[in-house]
């Protein structure tokens, strides 16, 4: 059985995507950090700022991650425009920033999605490169980037099928701890994503489904295990991601989430390796 | 020849009127019937994924607002033309350039405030697609269930129905870009003092075009018309004649 820190404690994990509402309760003992892409001319920035959410969807991941690596901080990088409006670059920026910045492990539930019957065109060419030498950047800097597949086998998705990253597709899992390998060219792992409970804008819970929320479980498996030992390499940590997948009963939080206890809390100190947050 | 000269000159200017009406008619009849295709579709997704209630919101004319031009129930679609704001909802995700997702709604759901005026049923689930026109997604499609959340099939083959509808809402964009190209060329080409017949023969041409197909037949005979007038006198008096015709044609689709 591999080891690791159900707590998630000290891992950065930033969660690439619509912006975070860090005033839902359910957050109320997490540790966020707001971020915000934005336009400076014709290039992009990274800045603090609390924007909170344009669609609720960047919450729910959060609320995912949260509940299963309660003691993980929460990065949020909104990748909108002050529009509203997303784009390729923007996203672009966002992940080179991530890496840049050496966050443990990223979450990307967002994506350039292109219908397989459809040939490529130039542009999506260079946008699809970028976000490839992106993952490679990331692979080799030990950023773990956690990135969703496409919901429907007739779609390609970018960078969720990447091989230097970890691409997830989902699954009707009750159990909310279950990832199960699967290696196919749109994805390696399947993590729960089908009436997935998560919160809401609003301040309330609601039921979602979609590959966006089965990948914020597997970036809370990874926290757990960069959490335990943030020497691993990107290599090591997704060999200990297949242990914990083959497993046939996967490790259980140590606390209902995501309140921490202080003996969880005591817990996930001592088996936290040296070397702080990453 | 300056009898002829004179002819020509009205000639010309009422070949532009009807030249202007004839393909505007078309072109609005066409987007027209591009947002029947649109419904229908939305009709036809009620029926098989299946849903309650189904919309497509576009991004038409404004960069924060989004126009829903149909909303369809397993037994019929309705054209209107409803603007909504996406902040908040998951629509503004998949502008964003997110991928499509299932959500459970609850009752005063704030995900949907602004297609409620939309909406017959109370839905208790909702999917939301994108559509994508080349590499930019113009608007979302959503699915509506007064059943609870959708099932996992559901929502893989809404993703389905997005590229489906894609192909049809490209095709209502590139005519609305056509048909926008169009009424900017027509002070140049009326003249800005020419008195036109246009509103009055548009609506006349619509009502047309629709019972009739064969409009694209009447366009390519008005280019021909069209180049033909754009040459020497004699030309002109020969277009005068195929204009006759045509008049004569047009007049005989109308009373049919």
């Amino acid at each position: 059985m591999i080891e690791v820190d159900p707590l998630g404690s000290g891992v950065r994990v930033a969660i690439v995507d619509s912006g975070v509402d860090a005033a839902h309760p359910f957050f109320a003992n997490a540790q966020i950090e707001e971020l915000c892409v934005v336009t400076k001319g014709s290039s992009f920035t990274v800045e603090k700022a609390s924007t909170g959410d344009a669609s609720g969807h960047g919450t729910a991941c959060a609320g995912i991650l949260h509940r299963l690596a309660p003691r993980a901080t929460i990065v949020s990088v909104r990748a909108l425009g002050p529009d509203g409006r997303g784009s390729r670059d923007a996203l672009v920026a966002a992940l080179r920033f991530c890496v840049r910045e050496g966050y443990g492990v990223v979450n990307l539930s967002l994506g350039i999605d292109v219908p397989k019957t459809t040939p490529l065109k130039p542009t999506d060419y260079r946008s699809i490169i970028e976000l490839y030498e992106v993952a490679d950047d990331a692979f080799a800097k030990r950023v773990m980037l956690v990135a969703a597949g496409p919901n429907v086998a007739s779609l390609r998705t970018y960078p969720g099928r990447a091989k230097s990253l970890i691409g997830v597709g989902r699954g009707a899992f009750a159990d909310a701890e279950r990832i199960e390998v699967s290696l196919t060219a749109d994805h390696e792992v399947v993590a729960p994503g089908v009436d997935v409970v998560a919160p809401a804008l609003g301040g309330g819970e609601r039921k979602w489904t979609g590959t966006s929320f089965a990948c914020p479980h597997v970036a809370a498996h990874v926290a757990r295990i960069i959490a335990f030992d943030s020497n691993r390499s990107a290599s090591e940590v997704r060999w200990a991601l297949y242990q914990l997948a083959s497993s046939p009963t996967p490790p259980a939080p140590a606390e209902p989430a995501p309140q921490a206890t202080p003996e969880a809390e005591g817990r996930a100190r001592s088996a936290q390796p040296p070397g702080g947050e990453r | 020849m300056t009898r002829l000269r004179a002819e020509s000159a009205a000639f010309s200017e009422r070949l532009a009127d009807l030249l202007a009406t004839l393909e505007s008619a078309a072109l609005i009849g066409s987007a027209r019937s591009r947002v029947r295709g649109l419904g229908e579709q939305l009709r036809f997704a009620c029926l098989a994924i299946p849903c309650t209630e189904a919309l497509a919101a576009l991004e038409v004319t404004s960069m924060d607002r989004l126009v829903v031009p149909a909303v369809a129930t397993a037994a019929e679609h309705r054209e209107i033309d409803l603007e909504v704001h996406p902040g908040g909802t998951p629509l503004a995700h998949l502008l964003a350039g997110g991928g499509g997702h299932a959500v459970e709604i609850t009752e005063d759901d704030e995900a949907i405030a602004p297609l409620r005026p939309a909406l017959v049923s109370s839905p208790r689930g909702a999917i939301f697609v994108p559509i994508r026109v080349g590499d930019r997604v113009v608007g979302g499609a959503v699915l509506l269930s007064d059943d609870g959340p959708f099932s996992d099939s559901a929502l893989e083959m809404s993703e389905r129905l997005g590229e489906v509808l894609a192909l049809t809402v490209e095709s209502f964009f590139t005519e609305r870009a056509l048909f926008e190209l169009f009424a900017q060329a027509l002070p140049s080409l009326l003249g800005n003092e020419a008195p036109t017949s246009l509103p009055a023969a548009l609506a006349d041409h619509i009502r047309a075009l629709r019972v009739a197909p064969p409009y694209r037949r009447r366009l390519e005979l008005a280019t021909l018309v069209g180049r033909i007038a754009g040459r020497t006198e004699l030309e002109a008096e020969l277009a005068g004649k195929v204009l006759t015709a045509f008049d004569s044609y047009v007049a005989a689709l109308e009373g049919a």
